[in-house]
């Protein structure tokens, strides 16, 4: 984790909001970004960090809200081996496990 | 609930701090998900995963096992829970001799690469908050003065010189050289550098001291404006504290 992103989550609880910290925990084959790294969604769809860009986040932005409707931590896998990646072109043709938990 | 502003307090001391987050466990766990448990090096612990047993379990293994990449962990006494480890280690620090034109890009590229950067320049029109929105501080000071003071250098501090003149990088690069950095460079020509590690091989300077320095600083991009030459200073930073090979990535031979 880095201090920019601490800085933004003790920013964030200090100002009573919520939000979602997504961190890759595991990857398998290419993927953009490794394991340790991080991105804060609020609720309201802004973000700070990146976990990869293109469909992977925007995925990850869904399951950030679904988290935090239910209030419920989660492990999530994406999968950017299937033909829906592919002609996405999302070309780096591996899985990462991403960690959804809440501040 | 993790105490943030702590690790933030840690991070800024330079504290490395691990922190065990529960990723995974059976569904009558579901509340505890995403509990985690934090490792400051002196032996505090902070916060509980599942229960006191399971916690102890957790910092036993961490003891025994050392990780230098984040991982995913399991308990041989109990496999249906998944952990996950990181560590935050002490945070990049960058000292620039100079707030000249190749220090404010320098100062940005290497803030959002997230160092925290000190710039110091004995002229205020220079050396001020308002120039260098990026940086953690600005120091308006004579550069002998500030030598003297204590820099705090360290294996995560790069030191970056490039003052509007010789005689201030060299006063720079004597007081900073044999310091424990994690990068130091000087801006010059080759000529004018081929000079300075003479001079300072003749005062004493180890071989081992000299050789860390790089000089004339930067990588190779053909940089000319202040921006490209800050850019090659900052790739040249970021490459040596990954220990990388700074070589392009290319497949193909010749490029």
């Amino acid at each position: 984790m880095d201090r920019t992103m601490l800085e933004a989550i003790c920013k964030a609880k200090a100002a009573g909001e919520r939000a979602a910290l997504i961190t890759i925990v595991k990857t398998l084959g290419s993927t953009p970004r490794k394991a340790g790294s991080k991105m804060l969604i609020w609720p309201d769809g802004r973000s700070l960090g990146s976990i990869g860009g293109g469909c992977a986040e925007a995925d990850i932005k869904r399951q950030a809200l679904m988290a935090l409707d239910s209030n419920q931590p989660f492990l999530h896998r994406i999968e950017m081996l299937n033909d829906v990646a592919a002609s996405e072109g999302m070309v780096c043709g591996g899985v990462m496990d991403v960690f959804i938990s809440l501040i | 609930m993790t105490d943030y502003a702590k690790m933030l307090a840690a991070a800024k001391e330079g504290i490395p701090v691990q922190v065990i987050t529960l990723i995974g466990c059976p569904n009558e766990f579901a509340e505890q998900m995403g509990q985690t448990l934090v490792l400051y090096p002196d032996g505090t612990v902070d916060g509980v995963l599942i229960d006191a047993t399971v916690t102890a379990q957790v910092i036993e293994y961490t003891r025994r096992v050392s990780s230098d990449k984040p991982e995913v962990f399991q308990l041989e006494q109990n496999s249906a829970c998944q952990f996950f480890r990181e560590e935050y280690s002490s945070s990049r620090r960058a000292l620039v001799f100079g707030g000249g034109h190749i220090s404010l890009p320098l100062v940005e590229f290497l803030s959002r690469m997230d160092f925290a950067v000190t710039v110091v320049d004995d002229r205020p029109e220079f050396a001020n908050a308002a120039r260098f929105p990026w940086a953690k501080k600005v120091i308006c000071e004579s550069f002998t003065r500030v030598l003297k003071g204590d820099l705090a250098i360290d294996k995560n501090t790069a030191v970056i010189i490039v003052t509007r003149g010789h005689r201030y990088d060299l006063d720079c690069l004597k007081a900073t050289l044999a310091q424990d950095s994690g990068y130091i460079g000087m801006i010059g020509s080759k000529r004018r550098t081929v000079g300075i590690i003479e001079l300072i091989r003749e005062e004493g300077f180890s071989a081992e001291a000299i050789r860390k320095l790089h000089a004339p600083i930067g990588i190779d991009i053909g940089a000319a404006t202040p921006t490209e030459i800050a850019l090659s200073i900052a790739a040249q930073v970021v490459g040596v504290f990954n220990a990388a090979s700074l070589a392009s990535l290319s497949l193909q031979e010749g490029c």
